[in-house]
């Protein structure tokens, strides 16, 4: 039996109000205490995912919650509207990377700083030697946790896999749409830093040591 | 309706294979012929012998998965085959179906970088370069490096597909080595960016 869909309601707004006021607070927290951001990939990139990732991380926290309010449609339904696909994929990602992220700053918080053209992740946050622990950790999760874009590709794939398999659901609802978006917004980014890779000029796996 | 009998594995399909896995070899030589691999071992105990160790794993790794991903897709979709709709139930269909995606992206991707990336010299070259080019010098990291951060995307997508295969309750393996094969070039995938995220934490 199909349920139509639910409309936003009071509990709705508040629960996205309180996830937008999260968002921006840890960005003003990372503007403040955590410095510049490490301009590892094309500069415009990086600027729109320092703005963008708290944001959309709270968001992809948020909507599940919305979408698991009652009433709500069967659990096989839920998964096959890609709004909640996506945000489902992107956390569990996310959640992977942020332990991750930790686990490194962990073992190598107490590391000399290696001279190295190409730094290994952990060391992506430019000065990680000389900070405070905390300040550290903060900005491996900030910058290299939130920051990895990895939830992009995890989204292709369940998309894909959806849509070749022919339950792609989309439902006629804010929420839903709202997910979807998101979705669209994780993939975007993935796809820029994609595009930094190998582009000669933006790549940064290229190095020119020599001044030309 | 009954099911039906899952397709038995014949010589042309281990024919198949055994050409994806050739052209998996050559696909690794050709890059390798512009780009370094790792250098040899030196105490694989410790951390830089283990982190070379991974970075070997995952530069033979890629071009082996991708010759792989390829060749299963061909022997799943040979006749006799089930329907689409059953098909794209099958954890191992899905996983090649999600990897051929990011695999043509990450080839483009590869092309490009061996495109721009100095040719090594044919042994007649004798003559220096004109006085009028100017050379330069191009640092790009080890083989392993570059195929490991592809396979990590490419891992990361088979990942999304079998999450929400498995969520939406949509998970139906056969009974098949055809099958088999493709969940073990799944799980391949998957382990790539496992490999890549450890090899970064001992780097």
């Amino acid at each position: 039996m199909r349920t139509s869909p639910r409309c936003l309601d009071l509990w709705d707004a508040v629960i996205l109000i309180v996830a937008t006021a999260a968002g921006f607070e840890a960005w003003l927290v990372a503007i403040g205490f955590l410095g510049d951001p490490p301009w590892r990939r094309n500069p415009a990139v990086d600027r729109a995912m320092h703005l963008l990732m708290p944001l959309l991380f709270a968001w992809t926290l948020a909507l599940p919650a919305l979408r698991l309010r009652r009433p709500r449609p069967r659990w096989r339904g839920l998964f096959r509207q890609p709004g909640m696909a996506a945000c489902a994929v992107a956390l569990a990602v996310l959640i992977c990377t942020l332990i991750g992220t930790a686990q490194s700053w962990s073992i190598h918080q107490f590391r000399p700083m290696p001279v190295t053209p190409f730094p290994p992740r952990w060391m992506s946050s430019a000065w990680a030697g000389r900070l405070p622990p905390l300040q550290q950790l903060g900005r491996l999760l900030y910058y290299d946790g939130l920051g990895s874009t990895w939830a992009g590709p995890a989204i292709c794939g369940a998309w894909l896999t959806m849509a070749l398999g022919g339950w792609w659901r989309p439902e006629r609802s804010a929420i839903d749409r709202l997910g979807r978006a998101i979705g669209v917004v994780w993939i975007v980014l993935s796809l820029g830093v994609l595009a930094t890779l190998a582009w000669p000029g933006t790549s940064r796996w290229i190095h020119y040591p020599m001044a030309f | 309706m009954t099911p039906r009998a899952a397709r038995k594995f014949t010589i042309l399909d281990s024919m198949i294979l055994v050409a994806a896995l050739a052209c998996g070899f050559a696909l690794h030589r050709a890059a390798n012929s512009v780009m370094e691999s790792e250098p040899g071992l030196v105490g694989p105990t410790s951390a830089p012998g283990i982190v070379r160790h991974l970075r070997q794993v995952m530069e033979w790794g890629y071009p082996i998965l991708v010759a792989l991903t390829l060749a299963v897709l061909v022997l799943r979709l040979r006749r006799p085959r089930p329907r689409w709709r059953r098909l794209l139930r099958q954890p191992g269909m899905v996983a090649c179906c999600a990897a051929a995606v990011p695999i043509a992206l990450s080839l483009v991707g590869l092309w490009r970088l061996i495109g721009v990336l100095p040719r090594p010299e044919p042994s007649f070259a004798t003559m220096p370069p004109p006085r009028y080019f100017r050379i330069i010098e191009v640092q790009v990291p080890p083989l392993g490096e570059i195929f490991g951060e592809m396979a990590c995307t490419i891992g990361l997508w088979v990942f999304g597909a079998w999450l929400i295969l498995i969520l939406a309750q949509r998970w139906c393996p056969e009974r098949s080595a055809i099958d088999r094969l493709g969940r073990i070039v799944g799980n391949g995938w998957i382990l790539m960016p496992v490999v890549h995220a450890v090899s970064m934490v001992i780097d």
